[in-house]
């Protein structure tokens, strides 16, 4: 047994292991026996039976050996044979070569024979290996000490499909998918500039993913693009497998209950945000992308604010910041009303309250804790079970349940439409992460209230108020527009001011150009009163 | 290495603003709102032991208010809306106090909606009564207050049938009663801020118990913290014109074109107070616009420019002795200044004010005043 374990891990194998710090080992350079590449390659990907290697000869002489490397899976097999194989293999006879160019051979292969799209070469074995596990094949010829990367990546993925954590009622439909190179594409389509630069990392020692820094040269302030860049290459993690790895080793305040970067799965709203000078942090194998830095009011936006009439949009924006204080103060606000200041109730209403919770063993604290704790459980419960189990438990848990508990006096029914209202107010939030975070707090809310009444829940809003002022997102105040406050922004605050009335872009991204539009009206006025001069 | 000073600071510092909260302020203010009693009304009247209170506290049973539809007991038809707890105490706090013991529930004033205050307890004196109103702040302030022909406990015990809660009722037609100009308008907190600027001289409502309904109507007049009299529905309305507190009502004059009568109904009123002459006694000039339309005859249907003028002057005569009439009482009768006039010179003629400040009493009832009324009329109905 022992014999077996040593083979397994004997140091010979873990000293080619990658180096830690994720970029390829390019030091050790690939022979001219082939052979001996290999086996050198067989050697990284030791046990790794996922690797086909295919050996060939170069046309009908059976002169020119070669062999290919790919992983199972991760390739398009008919580029592989279509575009390598065969144009190798067949392709060549129809064209009479000169066999022996020596080292022009080489060249002749990737510049004339391989109808390949993408082809690369390399010479050192780190970057040939992670060739292969991004999903390219690698080709190599005999007697030459480089190789070629030819790019065959094609693997089982999902399309483009609509979002479902951020449904619109009128906009795009497109949502980012898994792939990192179809969603880059995605926000490409939408912004054709060639100042929309793309600057890829990889993260992750296992996962080696990658990681994409999109921003437009000349809006985005160069120096939030450094400290995005700066602060990806300080994270040194065994796995990145989704952008909240990234979007929580990177934000500046872990304890904060409010993320502090934008995430989304809407191209739509990734192309706005480049535009209004934010950086967007694309990450393979996940569709939601992040955006920085972020402000507190923008986390409230839905694209549709946008889309539709500003009348509107305004309404809608102004219904989501009702709701979002709901979210988090209603079963606080009824309890303190109700418990110690039931004066400032109108005394009907009073009088109601009092008469349906007669005979409820529970205080409206406890009452209003299980109450908000059991609405989680059911929504956790909802969103586990799959679709149409979800909606039936919905109803099960929200109406059978409630009703039952109602009627057998446990609970006062007043109790179930604050904990509804709370539970419905959350969900009008239109990003998920903040909603959370809002319900969470209700709890505290809750607990504040129980102590302190109205006092408690004061204290409890001084105290976010003091956070969300000092908190802040790459150097951009979270609360702005209104801390460093700036009046032309708040027509894009709490409502949405007309479109041709936002003429410049936010300035919480601190932009290079802050021209959002041309003023038509005052060059119009500049030309009149040229041609007045004229005259 | 993460879990640096920093955080650690932070919870502690969290921890000592959590503990903040549980000492400096009162959780033990916390009381589930079905173990409250809401008080709708306290009664006060002089028990007849000597020198002590008789409180009536108006009590409503929720359970029965709300009608027994869910919870899990009770809920009986039956069930009395409301109940009446009396106790005998030298105050109002050690009747509540009282009750207390009696019952297992904390009593709350915050939703009081009415104070009535029994005729032989207010004769007596009023300012130990209103001692208590003035000091705490958990007596609602907006409720209403008034003096009961009669004994102040009949009117909680009265047995309403339209609305549940007998305070309600009573809040309900104190509304209406204002609305017709015949009835002292103001809640406690104004009646408690008059009494105590005039130094105890207060206009107050009045209000006579029948079997299960209550006449609200006319006025009480407090003279140094007593009860001194009352005046009736009319000498209220003409004071309310003096004081330009109508809002509503009507006036009922005889038809000028024959043996019928006319209403007129009133949509607002104006008034301007001047100060004529400062001589020993102060002489005044009041002049009144009263605008409103004609909405019943009981003589025919058509009604000319000419009628229309007879109508209008035959209203402003008709004000204007209600006026009088209002005047004449407290000048004459009870000798206290309940029309303002001495609030008047000092808001406005402060020097003037500092010669009749300390005999202001006695000048008060010589004071003459002249009253000219206009009455408008805007809209006669739609039959000319």
């Amino acid at each position: 047994m022992t014999d077996v374990f040593s083979k397994l891990f004997s140091g010979k194998k873990r000293d080619i292991y990658f180096e830690r710090d994720m970029s390829p080992d390019k030091s050790k350079k690939l022979k001219k026996d082939i052979k001996e590449n290999e086996k050198e390659i067989h050697e990284y990907l030791y046990d790794c039976d996922d690797v086909i290697t295919r050996d060939f000869y170069m046309g009908q002489a059976q002169k020119h050996e070669m062999a290919l490397m790919y992983i199972d899976g991760m390739v398009n097999k008919g580029d592989v044979q279509e575009e390598i194989m065969k144009s190798l293999m067949l392709l060549s006879r129809q064209t009479p070569l000169e066999y022996s160019l020596g080292q022009n051979f080489f060249n002749m292969v990737k510049e004339g024979l391989l109808t390949a799209a993408d082809v690369k070469e390399v010479d050192n074995f780190g970057e040939a290996v992670l060739g292969i596990l991004s999903g390219d094949t690698i080709l190599f010829i005999d007697k030459f000490e480089k190789a070629l990367i030819i790019s065959t990546r094609g693997w089982e993925k999902r399309g483009v499909q609509e979002p479902t954590t951020e449904a619109v009622i009128r906009g795009p439909r497109e949502g980012f998918t898994e792939t990192y190179r179809v969603n880059v594409a995605l926000i490409r389509r939408r912004i054709k500039d060639p100042n929309l630069k793309v600057k890829t990392v990889k993260l992750g020692r296992h996962t080696r993913t990658d990681v994409g820094v999109l921003f437009i040269q000349g809006v985005a302030k160069p120096t939030v693009v450094d400290e995005v860049l700066k602060r990806l290459n300080t994270i040194d993690m065994a796995g990145v497998l989704e952008s909240g790895y990234i979007e929580q080793m990177i934000e500046g305040d872990w304890l904060s209950p409010f993320p502090q970067l934008r995430r989304t799965e809407r191209p739509d709203v990734v192309a706005a945000g480049l535009i209004e000078g934010n950086v967007a942090i694309v990450t393979d194998n996940t569709p939601f992308v992040l955006l920085c830095p972020t402000t507190f009011l923008s986390l409230f936006q839905s694209p549709e604010d946008y889309y539709e009439r500003w009348y509107i949009a305004s309404m809608i924006r102004l219904l989501r910041f009702a709701a979002a204080f709901f979210a988090m103060t209603f079963p606080a606000l009824y309890i303190a009303m109700t418990a110690f200041h039931p004066g400032m109730l109108p005394t009907d209403l009073a009088l109601s309250i009092a008469a349906t919770r007669e005979g409820v063993p529970f205080s409206a604290v406890v009452e209003a804790v299980v109450m908000v704790f059991s609405l989680e459980v059911l929504r956790e419960a909802g969103v586990r079970l799959p679709g149409p189990i979800g909606q039936t438990i919905g109803i099960v848990g929200g109406l059978v349940v409630g009703e039952a508990a109602v009627r057998a006096g446990i609970v006062s029914p007043i109790m179930v439409i604050v904990v509804a209202v709370n539970a419905i107010s959350s969900f009008a939030i239109p990003n998920y992460s903040v909603a959370i975070g809002f319900r969470l707090l209700t709890f505290i809310f809750i607990i504040l209230a129980a102590i302190a009444g109205l006092y408690g829940i004061m204290m409890g809003l001084l105290w976010l108020t003091i956070h969300l002022v000092t908190l802040k997102s790459f150097g951009s105040h979270y609360l702005s527009p209104f801390v460093s406050f700036r009046f032309s922004e708040v027509k894009d605050s709490f409502v949405r001011g007309p479109m041709p009335s936002m003429e410049i872009r936010p300035g919480y991204t601190r932009p290079e150009d802050m021209d959002r539009m041309n003023d038509r009206r005052h060059d119009n006025m500049e030309k009149a009163e040229d041609e007045n001069a004229d005259k | 290495m993460i879990l640096s000073g920093k955080f650690f600071r932070r919870c502690l510092l969290f921890l000592l603003a959590a503990l903040a909260f549980a000492f400096a302020t009162a959780c033990w203010d916390y009381r589930d709102i079905d173990k409250r009693i809401f008080v709708g009304g306290v009664g006060i009247d002089k028990s007849a032991q000597d020198g002590r209170l008789e409180i009536s506290f108006l009590i409503p049973v929720v359970r029965a208010i709300a009608g027994g539809e869910g919870g899990g007991g009770g809920g009986g038809g039956g069930e009395k809306p409301v109940i009446v707890e009396s106790t005998i105490a030298d105050t109002i706090t050690e009747g509540a106090r009282n009750l207390a013991l009696r019952l297992n529930r904390d009593l709350f004033f915050e939703h009081m909606r009415i104070v009535i205050i029994g005729e032989e307890a207010a004769r007596q004196g009023m300012e130990e009564i209103i001692n208590p109103f003035m000091r705490q702040t958990e007596f609602n302030r907006r409720s209403r207050i008034a003096i009961s022909e009669g004994e102040a406990g009949k009117i909680m015990g009265i047995k309403t049938t339209i609305e549940k809660l007998p305070s309600a009722y009573l809040e309900s037609i104190y509304g209406n009663a204002s609305l017709s100009g015949k009835f002292v308008e103001g809640d406690l907190g104004d009646f408690l801020h008059q009494i105590h600027e005039s130094g105890g001289n207060a206009l107050v409502g009045k209000v006579i118990p029948g079997a299960d309904e209550v006449n609200i109507g006319g006025g009480a007049v407090v003279k140094h913290f007593k009860l001194a009299g009352w005046l009736s529905e009319e000498e209220i309305q003409g004071i309310n014109f003096f004081l330009g507190k109508i809002t509503g009502g009507s006036i009922t004059v005889d038809d000028p074109r024959g043996k019928g009568k006319c209403t007129f109904v009133m949509l607002n009123a104006h008034r301007r107070l001047q100060l004529i002459s400062a001589g020993a006694v102060p002489e005044f000039q009041l002049k009144v616009l009263a605008e409103g339309n004609v909405v019943e005859t009981t003589e025919g249907v058509s009604m000319d420019v000419q009628d229309e003028e007879i109508i209008e002057r035959l209203v402003s005569e008709k004000i204007r002795t209600e006026i009088f009439k209002g005047i004449a009482r407290l000048q004459n009768d009870y000798r206290v200044d309940l029309l303002k006039l001495g609030e008047f010179l000092h808001r406005y003629h402060p020097k003037l004010w500092r010669n009749y400040e300390d005999r202001w009493e006695d000048i008060f009832p010589d004071v003459r005043i002249s009253v000219s009324v206009t009455a408008d009329i805007k809209n006669i109905g739609v039959t000319k």
